[in-house]
C-alpha cells in the first residue's frame, strides 16, 4: 500500500498538473490579437494612444491643432458631429448628452499603421497574420470585432485599400 | 373599478407628460403626427404630391411654394432617417386617408439595411397613428435591444425623464401646436459650405437586398393605386452619395420604368455658400425655395399636374399657411 503521505504528494501533484494545463491552455487562446469580444482596438498616433467610444477631449488636445475641422449638426438631435482631420489620419466624433465621443478614426493614406503594424498598401495575408482569421467578411468589407469596437479593413485583390476604427453601436446604425 | 380607472387615467397623464412633445427642441419628432392635422380640414385632404423620406425631403421641398407658383397640392411625410421600411409604411397608411397622384420618394435611406437607431424610430414611428401599418412598421423598424409593448406603453420608454421634464413638457402637455409647414421644417440659418470631408471608401456599395424589397412594395403600391412613382437624391453634398449608389437608382428606375433624378446634377443654381444652413447637409428656405421652383416645373411638365387654384377652399387655406410661414420668416429674420 502506498505511503499516505505518498498518496498525498500524487494528489497535490495531480491537482497541480491540471491547473498548469489549463493555465496554458487559457495563455494559449489569449494570444493573437483580435479574438472577437476581447480585445479593444487602439491606435497611435503623435504618441498619442487612444481608441473609439472614448471622450474626445483629452485627445484631441493632446494631438494639438488639426489640419481643419468638419462639423454638421446631427440629423435632429442636439449636438454636433465633427470630423478632424490631421496628417494621415482623421478623427470623427459624435456628441452625447453634451460631452464629444470618439466614433470612427479613419486612414487618409498609406503613411501611418495600426498599433500591430498594418497599413494600407499591405496584403490581405500580412494582415491576417496579425490579426487572424477570426472576421466578418461583407463583400470587400473585412472587420475584426472587439466589445464595443470594430477595426475594418477594405480588401480589393488582396490589398488593403482602407482602414478604419469604429464605434461597434455607430457601424451598426449607419449599415 | 372605479379606482382602477382612476390609476389608468393617472397613468395616462403621467405618459402624456413623460413623453418628449418635440414643439421646440427637436421638432423633428412632431412632424408625422401633424399630417393627420392636415386630413381633417376638408378641403386640404386630397394632395396632388406626397414626399416621402428623411431630412433629404422635409428640408429640401416646400409645399408652399409649390403651391404659390403651380398651383400644386403636396404634403412631406418626412422624418428624421426614415427608413425604407417605414416611407413602405407611411404610404401604405397614407392610403387609407387618401390617393395622391404622385409620390416622392428619397433614395438615400437605402444605405440603411438594418433597424438601427431606437432613437430615431421613436421620431417616426411613436407620431403614427394606431393601425395595422404602425403595428408592421415597428416590428421592421425594432432593433433587439427595443421592445414592442414599449411602443404600446411608451412610459416604459419614457419614464427615465422624469428628471429631465423641461418647461416645454409642462407648456404643451395635452396642446400642441404645428411646427411645420405642410411637413417642411423651416430652416433659415445661413453657413456657407467650406470643405468637405473626402467620401470613405466602402467595401461594399450593393444596397441591401431589405431595402430594395422595400423599394420593389412602395413601386407595387404606387402601381395598384395608380400613382406614380419618382426617386430622388436631394442635393445635399455631405453625406457622400456614391457612384455605385447613383448608378443603381438609375438602373432600378429604367428596369421599372420610373423617373429617377439625382438633384446633385440638376441644373438648380444653387449657391452653397448661401443656400445651406448647415456647410451644405441640408438647404435653407431660399435654396430650398430654389429646389422647389425647379421641381414643381418637373412635375407639371412630366407628370401633368395642373394648378389647382380655382379652388376657392383651398385657396384660402393655403393663403392662411402663407401668413403662418411669412410670420414666421419675419421672426426668423429679426433674430
Amino acid at each position: 500500500m502506498m505511503d499516505k503521505k505518498w498518496k498525498d504528494k500524487l494528489h497535490r501533484d495531480r491537482w497541480i498538473g491540471i491547473l498548469g494545463i489549463m493555465l496554458c491552455v487559457n495563455l494559449l487562446m489569449g494570444c493573437g490579437a483580435g479574438s472577437v469580444g476581447e480585445t479593444e482596438y487602439t491606435f497611435k498616433a503623435n504618441e498619442v494612444l487612444f481608441a473609439v467610444n472614448e471622450k474626445a477631449e483629452d485627445t484631441l488636445e493632446k494631438l494639438g491643432e488639426p489640419q481643419n475641422v468638419f462639423e454638421a449638426p446631427s440629423c435632429a438631435f442636439d449636438g454636433m458631429d465633427r470630423i478632424y482631420r490631421y496628417d494621415h489620419f482623421s478623427i470623427q466624433t459624435n456628441e452625447k448628452k453634451g460631452e464629444e465621443y470618439i466614433t470612427v478614426i479613419t486612414f487618409l493614406d498609406d503613411l501611418i499603421k495600426t498599433q500591430e503594424g498594418v497599413s494600407i498598401g499591405m496584403t490581405q495575408s500580412a494582415m491576417e497574420q496579425v490579426y487572424g482569421s477570426n472576421y466578418e467578411r461583407n463583400q470587400n468589407w473585412i472587420t475584426y470585432f472587439g466589445q464595443d469596437t470594430a477595426l475594418r479593413f477594405v480588401v480589393e485583390e488582396g490589398k488593403i485599400r482602407a482602414i478604419t476604427y469604429m464605434a461597434k453601436e455607430y457601424l451598426q446604425a449607419t449599415e | 373599478m372605479a379606482s382602477a380607472l382612476v390609476a389608468v387615467l393617472c397613468l395616462g397623464l403621467l405618459q402624456s407628460l413623460l413623453m418628449p412633445k418635440y414643439m421646440e427642441g427637436i421638432k423633428e419628432g412632431a412632424l408625422i403626427s401633424e399630417y393627420y392635422e392636415e386630413e381633417r380640414v376638408a378641403e386640404r385632404k386630397q394632395h396632388d404630391v406626397l414626399f416621402l423620406g428623411d431630412c433629404e425631403v422635409y428640408e429640401n421641398f416646400i409645399p408652399q411654394t409649390l403651391w404659390d407658383v403651380y398651383g400644386i397640392h403636396s404634403y412631406i411625410r418626412g422624418s428624421a432617417k426614415q427608413k425604407m421600411w417605414q416611407s413602405y409604411y407611411l404610404l401604405e397608411e397614407t392610403l387609407k386617408y387618401e390617393k395622391p397622384k404622385v409620390v416622392v420618394l428619397s433614395t438615400l435611406a437605402m444605405k440603411y439595411g438594418n433597424p438601427a437607431d431606437e432613437a430615431y424610430n421613436r421620431l417616426t414611428l411613436d407620431g403614427m397613428r394606431w393601425s395595422r401599418a404602425k403595428v408592421e412598421s415597428i416590428q421592421a423598424s425594432m432593433t433587439e435591444e427595443e421592445s414592442f409593448l414599449s411602443y404600446v406603453f411608451p412610459i416604459l420608454r419614457y419614464h427615465e425623464r422624469f428628471d429631465e421634464l423641461t418647461a416645454e413638457d409642462f407648456t404643451y402637455w395635452g396642446k400642441r401646436r404645428l411646427v411645420s409647414y405642410n411637413g417642411y421644417e423651416l430652416q433659415t440659418g445661413v453657413k456657407p459650405v467650406t470643405e468637405i470631408p473626402e467620401a470613405q471608401q466602402l467595401g461594399n456599395y450593393q444596397f441591401s437586398s431589405r431595402s430594395y424589397d422595400y423599394l420593389d412594395r412602395i413601386r407595387k403600391l404606387c402601381d395598384e393605386n395608380e400613382i406614380a412613382l419618382v426617386l430622388i437624391k436631394a442635393p445635399s453634398l455631405y453625406p457622400a452619395w456614391y457612384e455605385e449608389w447613383d448608378t443603381q437608382m438609375e438602373d432600378y428606375a429604367k428596369r421599372n420604368d420610373l423617373r429617377y433624378y439625382n438633384l446633385l446634377e440638376a441644373d438648380i443654381d444653387i449657391d452653397y455658400t448661401t443656400d445651406t444652413y448647415d456647410a451644405g447637409l441640408h438647404l435653407n428656405y431660399a435654396g430650398a425655395r430654389k429646389l422647389s421652383l425647379y421641381f414643381g416645373k418637373e412635375l407639371q411638365d412630366t407628370y401633368g399636374l395642373t394648378s389647382r387654384k380655382q379652388e376657392s377652399k383651398l385657396a384660402e387655406s393655403w393663403e392662411r399657411e402663407k401668413a403662418r410661414m411669412d410670420t414666421e420668416l419675419a421672426k426668423e429674420c429679426a433674430n
